[in-house]
Order: C-alpha cells, then sequence, then structure tokens
C-alpha cells in the first residue's frame, strides 16, 4: 500500500497541475479567441483521474470544480457537478482506459467532454432560460486536439513526482 | 471476473447532491451568494498570474515612452481637461435649470449619482465570453445590476459580484437586453446581445418606424437597471421583410468593450435605493486609487 511518506513521493505535483490549469484557463485572449479555449482544467482532471484513481477521485474533482466556479465569477455548483460526473465516469474504466492506446483515448475524452458540455448547457438553460451563451462547441474539438500533448506533459510530471 | 472500480454510485450521488443544493442556493439564497463572496478572493492570486504577462506588456509599454512623447501626452490631457472644464460649467447651470424646471412641472427630482472608476482585470472568465472582471467588489458598494460606462458608451451591468473583484456582462453578452431609445426620433427598442460577431441586435421595431443606419441610440432608462441617456450603440444594419411585423435591425456598440482599461460604475437613484450608500450624497468622481 501507498503511505504518504513513502519513499520520495512528490504528491503535490497533482495539485500544482491543477493550479497550473487554474491560469491557463484564466489566460487573457482576445474577444475572437475566446470560444476555443478548452477546458484545461476537465482535461487534467481526467488524466488524474485515469493514472492516480485513489488520489484523485469525485471528492477531489468536486473541490476542483468548486474552484473553477469561484475562479470565473460562474454559477456555484455547476463545475462542482459536471467535474464530479467526470471523475466518476473516469473512475470507472480507468484501469482499461490507462490499457488502450492514445487515439482510442481521445476518442473517450471527446465523449466526456461532449457530456461535460451538455450538462453545462442543461444547466444554463434552467437558470438562464435561454441556450447559446456560456458554452462554446469549438473549445471541444481544441480540449480533444491537445489532448495526446497534455496526456504526454502530464506522464512525466506523474514520473518526475515518483506517483505509482 | 470482477474489474477494479474506483469509485461508488455513493458518492456519486452525494456530490451531484450537494452540487445542485449548492446551485440552488447561489440562486436564491443570499447567504450562499454572501459566502462565495468571501471564497471568491481565493480566485485573485490566480487572477494575478494569469493577468501578469499583460500587466508586465503594459508596465513595459508605457516605460518606454520617451519624455518628449509624455511631454505631448501631457498637453493634449491638459487641453482636453480645459475644454470638459468649460463644459461642466455650463452642465452645472443647465442641471439647476433643469431642477428648477422639474419643480414648476411638479416632475420627482432626479438623485444625483455617485460614480467609482474601476479597472479591467485583464483574465478570460472561462465559459463567459461576454463578461470582463473589474477590481471592484462587495468591498466597494458593488451591487448586482449596477450600470457599468466607459468613454464611449454603456459597457454593461454587474452581473456577478465578489469582496473585491466583480464580474461585468457586456451588453454583447445574448442574455443582455438594454432598453433603447433613438436620438432622433425618440423610437423605443430593446437591444440584446448577439454574442460572437459582438454586435446588438434591436428586437420589436416595427416595419415601418423610422430608423435609419448611423441613428445614435441611448439607453431609455425603462426598466429601472440603466439610467438614462447613455448612448449603447449605433446602427449598423437594417433588413425589412413584407412579410414580417418587425424588421432586423443591428447596431454597433459605442463602448470600447474589450478595448479599453478602465470603466465607471454608476450608482443612480433607482440602484442607489439598494445600495447602502447616502442617496443625497453629491456627484462624487472618485479618482482611481491605484
Amino acid at each position: 500500500m501507498t503511505s504518504l511518506f513513502a519513499s520520495r513521493q512528490k504528491v503535490w505535483v497533482i495539485p500544482a497541475t491543477f493550479l497550473v490549469s487554474y491560469v491557463l484557463i484564466s489566460f487573457p485572449v482576445g474577444p475572437q479567441w475566446r470560444g476555443y479555449v478548452p477546458d484545461w482544467v476537465t482535461l487534467v482532471l481526467i488524466y488524474w483521474c485515469m493514472a492516480a484513481p485513489q488520489r484523485v477521485g469525485v471528492g477531489v474533482a468536486w473541490l476542483v470544480g468548486l474552484g473553477l466556479d469561484l475562479l470565473t465569477f460562474g454559477l456555484v455548483g455547476s463545475h462542482a457537478l459536471t467535474k464530479t460526473v467526470i471523475a466518476f465516469l473516469v473512475g470507472r474504466v480507468a484501469l482499461r482506459l490507462r490499457a488502450y492506446p492514445v487515439w482510442q483515448q481521445t476518442a473517450f475524452i471527446l465523449i466526456l467532454l461532449v457530456v461535460e458540455t451538455a450538462i453545462l448547457v442543461a444547466i444554463e438553460y434552467l437558470v438562464d432560460g435561454q441556450l447559446g451563451g456560456m458554452v462554446s462547441w469549438p473549445a471541444l474539438a481544441v480540449g480533444v486536439a491537445v489532448w495526446p500533448l497534455l496526456f504526454w506533459i502530464l506522464r512525466h510530471c506523474r514520473r518526475w513526482g515518483r506517483l505509482q | 471476473m470482477k474489474l477494479h472500480r474506483y469509485e461508488s454510485v455513493h458518492a456519486l450521488l452525494f456530490f451531484v447532491l450537494l452540487s445542485i443544493v449548492l446551485m440552488a442556493g447561489h440562486f436564491y439564497s443570499e447567504n450562499v451568494r454572501q459566502i462565495a463572496r468571501v471564497l471568491s478572493v481565493l480566485s485573485a492570486p490566480v487572477h494575478l498570474i494569469a493577468a501578469s504577462p499583460s500587466t508586465v506588456y503594459r508596465w513595459f509599454e508605457g516605460s518606454l515612452d520617451s519624455e518628449d512623447e509624455l511631454e505631448l501626452e501631457l498637453a493634449e490631457l491638459s487641453r482636453k481637461q480645459l475644454v470638459l472644464q468649460t463644459r461642466l460649467q455650463q452642465l452645472k447651470a443647465l442641471e439647476s435649470e433643469n431642477e428648477r424646471l422639474r419643480n414648476l412641472l411638479h416632475a420627482g427630482a432626479r438623485l444625483a449619482s455617485k460614480i467609482q472608476l474601476a479597472q479591467l482585470v485583464k483574465v478570460n472568465l472561462h465559459g463567459h465570453s461576454h463578461s470582463v472582471l473589474i477590481n471592484r467588489g462587495a468591498a466597494d458598494g458593488v451591487i448586482i445590476g449596477l450600470p457599468v460606462i466607459d468613454e464611449g458608451g454603456l459597457v454593461g451591468q454587474v452581473t456577478r459580484v465578489g469582496s473585491v473583484r466583480s464580474a461585468v456582462s457586456l451588453v454583447t453578452d445574448p442574455t443582455q437586453g438594454v432598453p433603447v431609445q433613438s436620438v432622433r426620433t425618440g423610437l423605443r427598442a430593446i437591444a440584446f446581445g448577439v454574442g460572437g460577431s459582438g454586435e446588438l441586435r434591436l428586437l420589436y421595431v416595427d416595419r415601418n418606424a423610422d430608423i435609419r443606419i448611423g441613428d445614435l441610440l441611448v439607453t431609455s432608462g425603462l426598466g429601472g437597471i440603466y439610467p438614462s441617456r447613455y448612448p449603447v450603440a449605433r446602427v449598423s444594419k437594417i433588413k425589412r421583410h413584407v412579410d414580417e411585423a418587425f424588421m432586423a435591425v443591428h447596431a454597433m456598440p459605442s463602448a470600447r468593450l474589450n478595448k479599453g482599461h478602465q470603466v465607471v460604475l454608476v450608482w443612480h437613484d433607482s440602484a442607489e435605493s439598494s445600495a447602502e450608500s447616502d442617496p443625497a450624497l453629491p456627484v462624487a468622481a472618485d479618482s482611481a486609487d491605484d
């Protein structure tokens, strides 16, 4: 069993990557590019739920989502909800997902991002009574496109931190 | 064969329910909003880091200006100041005259408004592409629905308030509608944000209404959120269809929505009543303290 004090593990790598994803998602871009910014937080969350499922689960996901809600001055609870669902879905298939080649993972990522976006659209519709403001579908494509690169970077982070 | 699964359905249900309770709380309960306001302070360091490249750039840009350029700028600003000061004298006279006439007509006096400068925090509010962040919050008396303007015209209204920061929904946000009036004809309409294109669309303009390209639209003051007579947009495109009761009118916002660095918050009479500031306060132009 892994213990918190065992063998030079750098567990702080996980919160650090989430912090970086917060910064990336807040990074200022021109108004015409705003619809293309992927949800970095979701992507990082998917990675850790897959690679370190005993450390990052629905509880952590909920906290991370809550942080994102506060960060974006959004409806508190909306991203907390979607991140929880994402963590649950990934956790269910984490071990199989790790064995998949990257392109198959990427297909699964697309499904996850679509699920998250659909939930956000539903929430937006319930709250604002209309569609189209909050969610942008091009960002989904960008998110899927950067996944292989992000996966590679985060795997290096994980190995450097000696997590498993 | 049993696969090792890490997530239990119970944990999922618990956190999903917790999120739904939070959302409902944020929507209906002032206490939850209060907690969210306080917690939103935690996002300040992240915003600081994300905004730092543009902050450094602006600082660098400023320090590269030569002395001559600065002197030119100073001269230009003094000139503008003089012109504005002269106009302001007339305005004072007009204001008192207006007050007297209103008294004669037994119309209610207009309460003077309070204004405050705010800086834009250059960050991307993910999922709210037609919102900007400003460096004023509940601590400065900012409330939901507070109108925001800049030198060009109406920027939008405050839609979420944190302790020290607030999010402003721009007039181009699809969820925003501004009651407007044409300066030329007095025609009333509602200008809705379109989203992507950064345009506004006028709804409920009669097919036979007198409206032309280039008409200036100002806030009509109906609805009570926005004070009247601030420029909102200029009509840029008109399409008439014979078989439709209304025509399609597009307008370009007058404010420098995303390009500016500073905006002005306006507390006017109807917003004033819910703010905890003195309604009898005279026009107090706070200088930017940062």
